[in-house]
């Protein structure tokens, strides 16, 4: 349902920072699928999900999705396809708003000048109610003042209130409190098996990235170094990940993913 | 009567004020076209008026801001001109199309033309409120444009407006163009700008080029007087505190009148105002910064 071909990417071309990050990258993700992506800091995992998203045009190469050449289409264009979540939790809401403007503004109820109605107010309600951390008592409090954990709880909601074809989770617990961190990802789980949406999640928790979804890919350098799925990945343990992660780029982890382990 | 004179400024510049609560509160864009654009509804509004259409006046000025505004942002969301750079080529621009409205004069004169206000004025004569004519009008435009603005607030564009000065990321994950918001924010805020210009020159009967010099300083400064006020609670309160913080500069700067300061300083006041209340912040930090060195220093 995602495919990219031959896709390249430069920073700063022609500097002295010049930075290849990717080139002649290709990619398929099959409907479905629950793919979770590891790998080292700047191995390009989130420029992955720039390049996916539209935030990032490729400098050559194509980006399909569900078979539609979306390689020039813009970021918000791709969105009623796409939805994204990010580490930081105040990037998937407006901080200013109401929890419920923000829903009003994910729900994209009726037009432009249209006011939510208390049918739609009610629907919201219950999209809240469903998450079962209470959050439909501060419908009306500005999401500024929410913690972390609520916040992306709400951005979850948000961003898969119409399911998306495609979920883009860029480690999306990591900013969160253990507890936080598992009812996000607890809720995540649901949602997606709900319905049904294909996901690629990036994911410093090699424990996770192993035992959630159906593929794992491993990034570095911007290259696809390692591909795993079905049985040969069911006896896979993270030990086995760690090392074939310093076998194929003769790199440690990083301490950040050995502190996950 | 000095009150009086107070109160109708405050409500007239307080719209030029909503108008900022609009692109600088809530798109977060500090358009720096809005002297110039308050200048265009001034003299729009009273070559329109001076050709015998008080009403249509309000439109053109309205339609004229609007148009401005669109430009300014059509400069930052279609050219890659920067926000602030591209209020400031609209400003200088519209000095040129302003004399050029004004058919190669800096001066219009309406004292013998009937205006909005004027006609009004013969309404009310023999009655208590004969002297409040101007008062009257300018309420209502206020009252109208707090209530529409408030109302457009909570529309779903009015929310994406909020949203793209607060995330434009979560504008765009919810499939919404922040370059489409930006252009809608700022041709509504400079339409009332533009009234608020127009209003000012129908009440005072005349315009001349420097109508608007300042005015962008000294909303601010009601603006932020307003702010100083607000607890944060609602959009609807916000907007009456930016209404009350109009008057309450133009209060403060009459009462400095009447005690022998001289007019030509109501920019320096204004100035002062937005330095202070946009730096208060900061200086407290640093002060309380170098009061916790100075005790470890002890």
């Amino acid at each position: 349902m995602l495919d990219l071909f031959h896709i390249s990417k430069t920073y700063d071309p022609g500097t002295i920072n010049e930075k290849v990050l990717y080139s002649d990258f290709n990619f398929h993700v099959d409907q479905g699928d629950y793919i979770t992506i590891v790998g080292a800091n700047g191995s390009g995992k989130t420029t992955l999900f720039n390049l996916i998203s539209g935030r990032l045009l490729p400098d050559e190469g194509t980006v399909l999705l569900d078979g539609r050449d979306v390689t020039f289409e813009s970021e918000h264009i791709r969105a009623h396809e796409i939805g994204r979540l990010f580490q930081d939790p105040s990037m998937g809401t407006a901080p200013g708003l109401t929890v419920y403007e923000n829903l009003v503004l994910a729900a994209k109820t009726g037009g432009w000048l249209s006011m939510p109605n208390s049918h739609d107010k009610e629907y919201l309600k219950q999209k809240l109610m469903d998450l079962d951390i209470g959050l439909e008592e501060r419908m009306h409090q500005r999401v500024g003042t929410l913690s972390g954990g609520q916040r992306q709880a709400l951005a979850l909601v948000m961003a898969t209130i119409h399911p998306p074809k495609l979920l883009l989770l860029d480690e999306h617990t990591a900013a969160l409190d253990p507890q936080s961190a598992e009812k996000v990802t607890e809720l995540t789980d649901q949602i997606i098996k709900e319905n049904n949406i294909t996901c690629l999640m990036i994911t410093h928790d090699l424990d996770q990235a192993l035992h959630t979804g159906n593929r794992t890919i491993m990034l570095n350098e911007g290259e696809i170094v390692y591909d795993v799925s079905g049985k040969e990945r069911e006896k896979l343990e993270v030990n086995d990940l760690i090392r074939i992660f310093k076998e194929k780029t003769r790199k440690y982890l990083d301490d950040e993913v050995l502190l996950n382990v | 009567m000095l009150i009086r004179t107070a109160l109708e400024l405050g409500l007239i510049s307080s719209l030029t004020v909503l108008a900022l609560f609009l692109s600088y509160s809530m798109l977060n864009i500090c358009d720096l076209s809005t002297d110039g654009v308050f200048t265009i509804g001034a003299c729009v509004g009273a070559v329109v008026a001076l050709s015998g259409h008080p009403f249509l006046s309000i439109f053109a000025a309205l339609a004229a801001g609007i148009l401005a505004g669109l430009i300014t942002a059509l400069l930052q969301t279609r050219m890659g001109v920067d926000s602030l750079l591209s209020g400031i080529i609209v400003n200088t621009a519209s000095f040129s199309i302003n004399i050029a409205i004004m058919g190669k004069s800096s001066l219009l004169n309406m004292n013998k033309i009937t205006t909005i206000f004027t006609m009004l004025k013969d309404l009310l004569q023999n009655t208590f409120l004969e002297n409040y004519h101007i008062l009257l009008i300018s309420l209502l435009f206020v009252i109208a444009v707090c209530l529409l603005l408030n109302l457009f607030l909570k529309t779903r564009l009015g929310l994406a407006i909020r949203a793209t000065g607060n995330n434009p990321v979560m504008v765009e994950s919810s499939s919404i163009d922040p370059s489409f918001t930006t252009i809608i924010g700022l041709m509504i805020s400079s339409g009332i700008t533009a009234l608020s210009g127009c209003l000012l020159a129908q009440a005072q009967k005349s315009v001349n080029i420097d109508i608007g010099s300042g005015i962008l300083t000294i909303c601010l400064a009601s603006l932020l007087i307003g702010r100083i006020l607000s607890r944060n609670s609602s959009v609807v309160a916000d907007t009456i505190l930016a209404v009350l913080g109009a008057i309450i500069f133009r209060t403060i700067y009459t009462a400095a009148l009447r005690l022998n300061m001289p007019a030509y300083m109501l920019k320096l006041i204004s100035a002062v105002i937005v330095l202070i209340t946009i730096s208060l912040p900061y200086m407290k930090e640093r002060y309380l910064l170098s009061k916790r060195k100075r005790s470890q220093h002890a």
